[in-house]
This record gives structure tokens, sequence and C-alpha cells, in this order.
């Protein structure tokens, strides 16, 4: 439940309220760029004039409210939303089974390593909850413990974690047990927020859930489904593959990247050589991939 | 092992690789005695399925030898002979539990990132992208079989492979398209497409009561063979009108059931066609629905329309406003192959049905490349080619 939580936490880079986003020399460079930008179209009409247009008008829009969300979406490292105004997420998915048997199949924290993809240990200590969570291997495989208080309330199945003062993130989580109109199985909600920091926890955060939380806790929430399901979690980690050298598809590079903990960006330009016959958006998000 | 990897379009190469291992307690690994090369494997090859990776092992319909089990697999033995097939489902969710297999929701590992980019997620496919899994596929020695006691058919061992090998996929997929169509004594049924698929729709609308079954094709050998086997009216699209001539075999009522077998790729004459390749061609739209438009001009109303080609993506000049007010009803899906290979397989044991008569061409895998170049171009009047690794 906890790192649940945590996957949200890099959905959104900043929380837009809190101030700018870029910094004065930023805003600056973009106001010249973008005015220039505009000047040549105007000046110069051709056939990349509405192009101009649009990167220019981009720039000035940077320059005079300091905001950009193509710099929100692709901050990675960066504080994320304040212990005051930290930012809020929710996802949701139907299980096979009452609400009763999962809600005891969740709260058995001990075999949480066995369906979170990136929890390593976790464990109960005095009323709290402790787990581990690993970063990827550019980042030193350095583990990361989180502990807070872990509240269960069965009559209402419900679980509510809460970080503890002085953890390395906040983040605070409601898991909801739902009947399905079915009656055989399980409407699962999960509510999250969260508030990562800046500096190398935050990049350890970020890195490990490929920038975008909200889908890896999505696909935890799968992995809950198929563990609890068929008693394991698909995978093809391990199986056989061939050389994954020479020309490859920008996305299937892309996806190499995150596996790795790369940081991550919204778009990404083709190389020499590599075969454009991608036609899908550079998703943010960790696959399983064959070695 | 020795396995044919995907090195990007157009591209395949023989590489030696480890031999699959045992990752969950339900799986199973299976040496490969025949597998063979899918329509659908053409889009792949063509370039035009995403999240392919260099170094993917491709292939998804197959048969062999079960070599070894998990601690969890209760319907296999090792020396079993299966047909294996080609969707992965875990035989335990809903969609499973209905019968729905191939839109089960815990067969594939990257179904959250399938969901992302699609909307929606479907189970595993072997050998046919991340978005589907990832799964490596079945054009090697061996493969991994998850969810083996759901995905392996156990067949007898004294038939021949080439009577076998096609419940994989080809054969679930006619049976199901049948199956979908409703079929009614009385009823005519137009099938698009005389390929493997189309010609098991065919041969399963016969055996599920249609009065009449038109095979709509261009390659003669293939109309020849509708004819023969399923004693279907051929009908060469590029010589006739062919809403018109549809109209014609019918009364003017049109076809109770339209059955597609042609998917993404098809050809087509006449204006719209060049405009479908022209979109394609310049990567605005990744389906040509040339078939689909002809389903749904020449259907009768109030019939039904199934989609058994793969489709990946979104088209336009789709006629809806035709359907709607002809009140077509429209079914399709990947094929439930743990549902509808079994009870094929029970159709060609009663002898209703021999599957063998598509498998045109054998050849080694080595020979895979030349393979998928004779199965494109259809040259030498290649249906099917069966691969012994």
């Amino acid at each position: 439940m906890a790192v649940m939580a945590l996957e949200r936490a890099a959905a959104h880079a900043v929380v837009p309220h809190v101030g700018p986003e870029l910094r004065s020399t930023e805003r600056w460079i973009s106001g010249l760029t973008g005015g220039a930008l505009i000047t040549a179209a105007l000046v110069r009409p051709g056939g990349w004039s509405l192009l101009k247009l649009a990167l220019g008008g981009y720039g000035l829009y940077r320059a005079t409210t300091g905001r950009c969300p193509v710099t929100r979406s692709l901050a990675i490292g960066r504080g994320m939303g304040t212990r005051k105004e930290p930012i809020q997420t929710f996802a949701t998915i139907t299980v096979g089974g009452d609400p009763d048997m999962l809600f005891d199949r969740w709260r058995d924290v001990a075999r949480w390593p066995e369906w979170m993809r990136f929890v390593s240990a976790a464990a109960r200590e005095n009323g709290n909850v402790r787990f581990e969570i690993t970063t990827p291997e550019d980042l030193g495989h350095t583990p990361i413990v989180i502990e807070g208080s872990f509240v269960e309330h069965p009559a209402e199945r419900l679980l509510r974690f809460v970080s503890a003062d002085g953890a390395p993130i906040y983040f605070a989580s409601t898991i909801r047990f739902v009947a399905a109109p079915d009656l055989r199985s399980t409407e699962i909600h999960v509510d999250a927020e969260y508030a990562i920091p800046g500096g190398k926890i935050g990049a350890g955060m970020s890195s490990l859930f490929g920038g975008a939380p909200d889908q890896q806790i999505r696909s935890d929430l799968r992995r809950f489904k198929a563990w609890v399901e068929t008693a394991a979690v698909p995978t093809t980690l391990g199986q056989p593959s061939g050389a994954r050298k020479g020309p490859i598809t920008r996305i299937a590079r892309v996806r190499e990247r995150l596996e790795q903990g790369a940081p991550l960006a919204l778009s990404e330009p083709a190389q020499e050589g590599e075969e454009l016959i991608e036609l899908i958006e550079v998703i943010e998000i960790p696959i399983e991939v064959a070695s | 092992m020795r396995a044919a990897c995907w090195h990007g379009k157009e591209k395949i190469g023989i590489e030696r690789v480890p031999d699959p291992e045992l990752l969950a307690p339900g799986d199973a690994i299976i040496q490969v005695t025949a597998t063979t090369i899918c329509g659908s494997d053409l889009h792949i090859y063509d370039g035009f399925i995403p999240s392919m990776m260099r170094g993917d092992i491709i292939g998804h319909e197959f048969m062999g030898e079960v070599v070894d089990i998990g601690p969890d697999v209760r319907n296999l033995r090792r020396g079993d002979r299966v047909v294996v097939t080609s969707t992965i489902s875990c035989g335990a969710c809903d969609h499973c539990e209905r019968g729905r297999f191939s839109l089960c929701d815990n067969g594939n590992p990257n179904a959250a990132f399938a969901e992302r980019v699609l909307g929606y997620s479907i189970g595993g496919i072997f050998g046919y992208s991340h978005l589907m899994g990832g799964y490596a596929g079945a054009f090697a020695e061996y493969v991994r079989v998850p969810y083996a006691d759901v995905g392996c058919i156990v067949v007898p061992s004294d038939m021949p492979d080439e009577k076998m090998l096609f419940l994989s996929d080809a054969v679930p997929t006619g049976f199901m398209g049948a199956d979908l169509a409703h079929i009614q004594p009385g009823d005519v049924v137009a099938v698009w497409g005389c390929g493997a698929v189309g010609q098991f729709a065919i041969s399963f609308a016969t055996l599920l009561g249609a009065s009449k079954v038109i095979a709509i094709d261009r390659f003669p050998e293939r109309l020849r063979l509708a004819q023969e086997k399923s004693s279907a009216i051929p009908l060469d699209y590029t010589n006739v009108d062919l809403v018109a001539e549809l109209k014609e075999l019918t009364g003017g009522r049109g076809p109770d059931a339209c059955i597609d077998a042609v998917g993404m790729e098809a050809h087509g004459v006449g204006p719209g066609h060049f405009y479908d390749k022209a979109k394609t061609g310049l990567g605005l739209e990744l389906d040509r629905i040339g078939v689909i438009r002809q389903m749904i001009h020449a259907c009768r109303k109030g019939g039904t329309v199934v989609i058994m080609g793969v489709y990946v993506g979104m088209v336009d000049k789709f006629p809806l406003g035709i359907a709607m007010n002809k009140a077509l009803t429209f079914k399709m899906g990947q094929m439930h192959g743990q549902l509808y290979g079994r009870r094929a397989l029970e159709h060609v044991l009663h002898g209703d049905l021999d599957p063998s008569f598509v498998a045109t061409h054998q050849m080694t895998l080595d020979g895979i490349e030349p393979a998928f170049e004779m199965f494109k171009h259809k040259s030498d009047e290649c249906m099917r080619v069966v691969l012994r690794p």
C-alpha cells in the first residue's frame, strides 16, 4: 500500500500553483528566443512560418508566466509537491474474490515484495510498517527505507498508511475494498497523496518509478490482481531473446532507458540509423523486457 | 537453441540464444516440432506492429512435445504432444471463466503499459510485441508456455503435425468467426480472404449450417481450394463489382453474415484502396479497412459483420451511418483459442475437417526469411509454410 503512494509521487513534476517553474535566466532566454522566432516568421514568411510562430509564442508564454508544461513533465529529481500541498491521485481495479479475503491478502505486509514491483522487503514493527525500496543500478541500488503508521479498519474494509515524520518522502494512502455488483469480485480503490523532496532521494524515486508513478500504481494493482487470482505475477524476466544491439526503434531505445532507470523525455528524437516504424507516442513507464 | 529474431522491418535473423527456463510454477517448456507463419506475423514483418524490439523472438502458431513442467501444472506430463494456443490466458480471471480467453486480465505482464498506450489491455500473445506481453515466440527450438494447463491442448500422438498444427491459431480463428456469425439454416455467409483463416471460416460456416458460402479473394488457387474443400462459391473481387455481385448472388438482400479474414493490410481495387494505401504509406493511418467498408455495404439489413482479421489503430471513412441504419451487428475479437481450439479438435478427430490442406510448403527454421517472402507474396501458390526447427 505504502509504495502505491510513492509510485504516484512522480506522476506530476511540480505542483502548478507553488510559484514559477522556470528560473529567471530560463525565462529571459525563452523570451528572447521566442521573440526572435516570431520576428523571423513575420519578416520572412515561408514554409516554416507557422512552426516558428507556434514555438515563438510558446517561448513568450514561458517568459511571461514562468511556467512550462513540458519542463514540468520532464522534471526529474525536483521536489514534487509539498507536505502542505501534496499531490493527490487515485486508481482502482476489480479483483476476483470477496472483500474480506482481499483485505487480508493486502494487509499481509510480509508478502508485499511478491507483488509490489519495487519493494524488496517489508515488515511490521511496533504497530508501524517498515519497507524497503531499492533504487536502480545507476543510482547504486540504494535502499530507501520508509516507515509509517499502518491502520486497519476491518469493519469498513479499509487500510490507511501515513508516513512517519522524518520519512524520506511524505505520503498517505487509503485502500478501500468494496464488493462489486456481481457479488463475486471486489473493487479496490486507492486514494493517495504524496510529496517527494528534491535531491538524491527524489531523483532516485523518480527514476525508480520511471517518471510515471500513476502508471506504476496501476501496474502494481494489476500485479496484485494476478497474484491473488493466479497465485503468481506474470513475467517474462529471464526468458531468452536475440541480441538487442544494432538499429532499434525509438520506443525500444526509450524502453531500454526506462529499464535502466534513466531520466525520461516526453518525446524521443530518432537517432541516425534507427528505423522509424514506431507510430505510438513514447510512454514513460517501465515494462518487463527480457534480457 | 536457435531462434528466429526480429531485426527490424523485413529483417529476421536466426540467432543462437539461451534455452528457455521455467519462470513460474504453471509454466511448461515445449520442444517445437512444427510452427507456421501466420498472416498476422506479416504485420510484424512489415513493421506495422508497435513496441517490437530488436532481438524479439517472433512466432505464435506452434505445436510440440512437453519436455518440462512447473510444479503447479496438473494437466500435462513430460512427453505429451500438444498444440499451444497462440494467445496466453490465465484461465482464472473473470474473462477466462466466461470463455473470453483472449481478453484475459492476467496473461499480459505489460498490461498496464498496454492500458496506457491503448486504453485497454488483452491477454498475452507469443512473439507478438511488448504491448502483447513481450513473450518469446515460437520460431525457436523451445518455447516457455505460461499457464500451460490452460494454453496447451493435448493431441493424439498418431496424428500428423500438419493436421494438428493449425489448431493453435488459424482453425480456432476461423471457427470463432463462423460461430460469431450466428449462422441459421438458410443463411448466406460471405468470407473475405481465402488464406488459412478464411478457409477455416468457410469450412466452419458450412459445418454450422450455412446454406450458401461465398469465398472472396483474388488468387485463383485459393478460390479453387475454397470451392473444392467447402463447396463455396468463388468470387474474384478484382473482376467484378463486388457489392453488386454479392447482391446478385443473394437476390438483392446481401449476405446474412460477412466475415473479414483479411485484416489491416487489405488489398483492394479502385480509388478507395489507393486512398487507404496512400494514408498508410504516409504513416497517417495503420489500417486499411476496404474490406470492412465492403462488408457494411454488402451485408443484409439486420445482418452480422464479423471481424477476425487483425486491426490495430484508428481508421477513417468508416460508413457508420450505413451500418447504423441497416441495424448491423458487429462481432469481433482476437480468437479465444483455449475454447475454440479444443472444440475444433473434436471436429478434426470426428473427421469433419482436415486442416492439413492449407499446408502448402515445408521448410526448416533456417529458411524463415525466404519463407516470409514467399508467404507474403503468395508465390508458388503458397498458403502456409510449416517450419521445422
